[in-house]
């Protein structure tokens, strides 16, 4: 039985191969998943979002926000708290529909994908889930076999589920942990199985929502290096500018569910779009060993936060002093 | 073409191996949890094949248990006898009035009580996923004393036919009035759902009460326990025929789907993410747990507490995985109605006990320790 799936595994490998002669690649990452459909990847490779907009009961989430986002390559998605960017993400992920606009992925159309065909290509990190039983770390990257599971007698067979699901853990570094309960592993362990997770779905399309909240500094810079080792191409919502500013390739800033800029981060975190974005003025300054732009802030007003009066006492004086003369 | 392709998938990734600094790629590697996983199915499969045959041989004690002593050859043979298998019965014939006990009357109840076992365990693990709520049990949301409710309706107005039908639309009511009361700005919080599976099983069990008095004559006391308890009493061929149609038909269909139980894991985010539409999804489980559980009250009443415990004490034998945990569940459920019955009619004898004071003297306490074992913020 397994051996037929290998033998039949193989056949389509070859085939796609010979097909495809430029990109063996994606043969072999077709040919154990899902029907090859490259005809439209060649179309338009990569993310385009074009006028995306969302209201919610009359409240504007999102207005026409477009950004093309090449293959391949790794982008921030920035913006104040409701500035939209989990929205986007839904929609991005085909879990949402938006009201106007559109999102393709290599060419299709993202919201009229049938829900498991984008599971197929799709893959989101929300922040924060906790499972309501308590998984082993091996069931939690096997979640995502499901979309690639048969509708009807899905429940029965995923002999190569297994071999997927250890590929996974080995890319993110934790095949120590395959027979771990969820709840006894840190943070930035559960992050790293839930990409490894993720990556069992065999998405060609990464989406991140915060993956860094919670974590300490180390556990949040080894993630974003892990994410850019993938090399799929991803989206993250990411609050810290300088995290997005050294590991994204683009940026995409949202203000209100507007794109108030979108490009490289040299070009996108400036100090007057920062101050117009988030209403706090900093500095940028070119990080001593790669050169990518590093955002030092400073308080209100161009002062040094520490100049402030914190103490309750120097609060009083001054107060006492200035409003009861 | 200097991007990488954008339909990257494991395959081209993992021979950089720049990405996997913990792991390795040797096939040594791979095996071991291989290995693990075989050794985890087989030791599931035994315990399967344990609960199968426990379960068999238990119902076949059950039968032989009661006031009129029949030995398990007898139960062989009236069952060889009655399936047209004379050749397996053996060689001394079974007294007609062995015969008729067990037949008519052990027999159906025996099996009664598997199916609705399985069925109430199936429920109670189907509606723990869907709901993500570790409490979740058709009893406990109010589904069974609204079904006993409807049933209750059609059996005084005389129209027993329609029994099932109305037990399942008594249960269908009774979930909808739950979860839209347990329903704030969208989402159901495991202990609201409880709160309001209290009220509406309160308002099910006064109305069937209320039904009962108002309309039966003489001993209304004991019609109103079976119903509002549970009890297998009243069992005959007609209710194992309704509860196994139900069992085979909704049953088969939750085991097909059974994956996708898993997805709903993570929260319903993470089963959109994971292709799943998961409104849709939810309410066909629903229904089908409506369904199931309808048919169960409706050739037993409400029994508690089997399909609240059993999943919980079952994970810890097949794991979370749905396609494993419901068919051990289905086994297991039936196993242990057939015993709690068997106790409930022998132990005080010639007194018969409602079953569903044994599932709940055994039920709580079990609850009590699942409780103060489970600390986790879903439990709060």
């Amino acid at each position: 039985m397994s051996a037929e799936r290998a033998t039949a595994a193989s056949t389509a490998d070859s085939r796609d191969a010979t097909s495809r002669p430029f990109s063996a690649g994606q043969g072999a990452a077709t040919g154990n998943s899902h029907p090859p459909d490259d005809s439209r990847a060649a179309l338009t490779a990569g993310v385009v979002l074009d006028g995306v907009s969302l209201s919610i009961e009359g409240t504007r989430i999102l207005q026409g926000v477009s950004a093309t986002l090449p293959p391949g390559t790794v982008t921030g998605l920035l913006g104040p708290n409701g500035a939209g960017k989990s929205s986007l993400l839904r929609i991005i992920a085909g879990i949402d529909r938006a009201d106007a606009g559109t999102v393709a992925l290599d060419g299709a159309v993202v919201g009229q994908l049938r829900r498991r065909e984008a599971a197929r290509r799709i893959a989101l990190l929300e922040q924060n889930v906790a499972p309501s039983v308590d998984l082993s770390v091996r069931e939690v990257v096997l979640l995502g076999r499901i979309p690639h599971r048969s509708r009807l007698l899905g429940s029965f067979g995923g002999e190569d589920d297994l071999a997927v699901a250890t590929e996974a853990l080995t890319m993110v570094g934790a095949t120590d942990l395959v027979d771990r309960r969820w709840h006894t592993l840190s943070g930035g362990q559960q992050q790293r199985v839930q990409i490894a997770r993720a990556l069992a779905q065999r998405p060609s399309l990464l989406l991140l929502d915060e993956p860094t909240n919670h974590l300490d500094v180390s556990a949040q810079l080894s993630l974003l290096h892990q994410v850019r080792g993938l090399g799929l191409t991803s989206v993250l919502a990411l609050h810290d500018l300088n995290l997005a500013a050294a590991y994204c390739d683009h940026i995409v800033l949202l203000q209100g569910g507007r794109l108030a800029a979108f490009g490289t981060p040299a070009e996108v975190l400036r100090p007057d779009t920062i101050r117009a974005v988030y209403g706090v003025d900093c500095d940028i300054v070119p990080h001593p060993r790669t050169g990518r732009p590093v955002i030092v802030f400073s308080g209100p007003d161009g002062r040094d936060a520490t100049s402030r009066p914190l103490s309750a006492g120097q609060a009083a004086a001054t107060g006492n002093s200035h409003q009861h003369p | 073409m200097t991007v990488t392709p954008s339909r990257q998938g494991l395959g081209t990734v993992l021979p950089s191996g720049s990405a996997a600094p913990g792991g390795s790629g040797s096939p040594g590697a791979s095996a071991a949890p291989a290995r693990a996983r075989r050794s985890g199915t087989a030791r599931y499969l035994v315990w399967l094949v344990a609960a199968l045959v426990a379960l068999v041989l238990g119902s076949a004690v059950a039968v032989t248990i009661g006031p009129a002593d029949v030995s398990l050859a007898q139960v062989w043979g009236s069952v060889a006898g009655h399936l047209g298998l004379p050749g397996l019965a053996g060689d001394t014939p079974v007294p007609p009035l062995t015969d008729a006990i067990v037949w008519q009357l052990r027999m159906p109840r025996v099996l009664t009580a598997a199916m609705v076992g399985a069925g109430l365990a199936l429920s109670g693990a189907v509606m723990q996923s869907v709901t993500r709520n570790p409490l979740a049990d058709p009893y406990l949301l109010g589904l069974s004393s609204g079904a006993s409710l409807g049933a209750v309706c059609v059996v005084i107005l005389g129209i027993g036919f329609a029994l099932p039908a109305a037990a399942f639309a008594g249960a269908l009511i009774a979930l909808f009035a739950t979860l839209n009361i347990a329903r704030v700005g969208g989402s159901i919080t495991p202990g609201r759902a409880v709160l309001a599976g209290l009220a509406i099983a309160q308002l099910g069990s006064a109305g069937t009460s209320f039904i009962i008095f108002w309309a039966a004559k003489g001993d209304s006391y004991r019609e109103i326990l079976n119903w509002l308890l549970g009890s297998l009493a009243g069992s005959s061929w007609s209710s194992v025929l309704i509860s196994a149609v139900a069992l085979a038909v909704v049953g088969t269909g939750i085991l097909l789907a059974a994956s996708r139980l898993d997805a709903f894991t993570f929260g319903d985010t993470n089963a959109a993410s994971l292709g799943i539409n998961v409104n849709a999804t939810r309410w066909g489980f629903l229904v089908a747990v409506a369904l199931l559980t309808g048919a169960m009250v409706a050739v037993s009443g409400a029994i508690g507490f089997v399909g609240l415990i059993l999943p919980h004490l079952v994970r810890g034998l097949s794991g979370p995985g749905h396609r494993r945990l419901l068919p051990l569940v289905a086994v297991v459920g039936a196993l242990f109605l057939v015993l709690a019955d068997t106790l409930a009619r022998t132990v005080f004898d010639p007194r018969e006990l409602p079953v569903g004071i044994i599932t709940a003297f055994i039920g709580v306490p079990v609850f009590i320790l699942l409780i103060k074992r489970n600390r986790s913020a879903a439990w709060a």
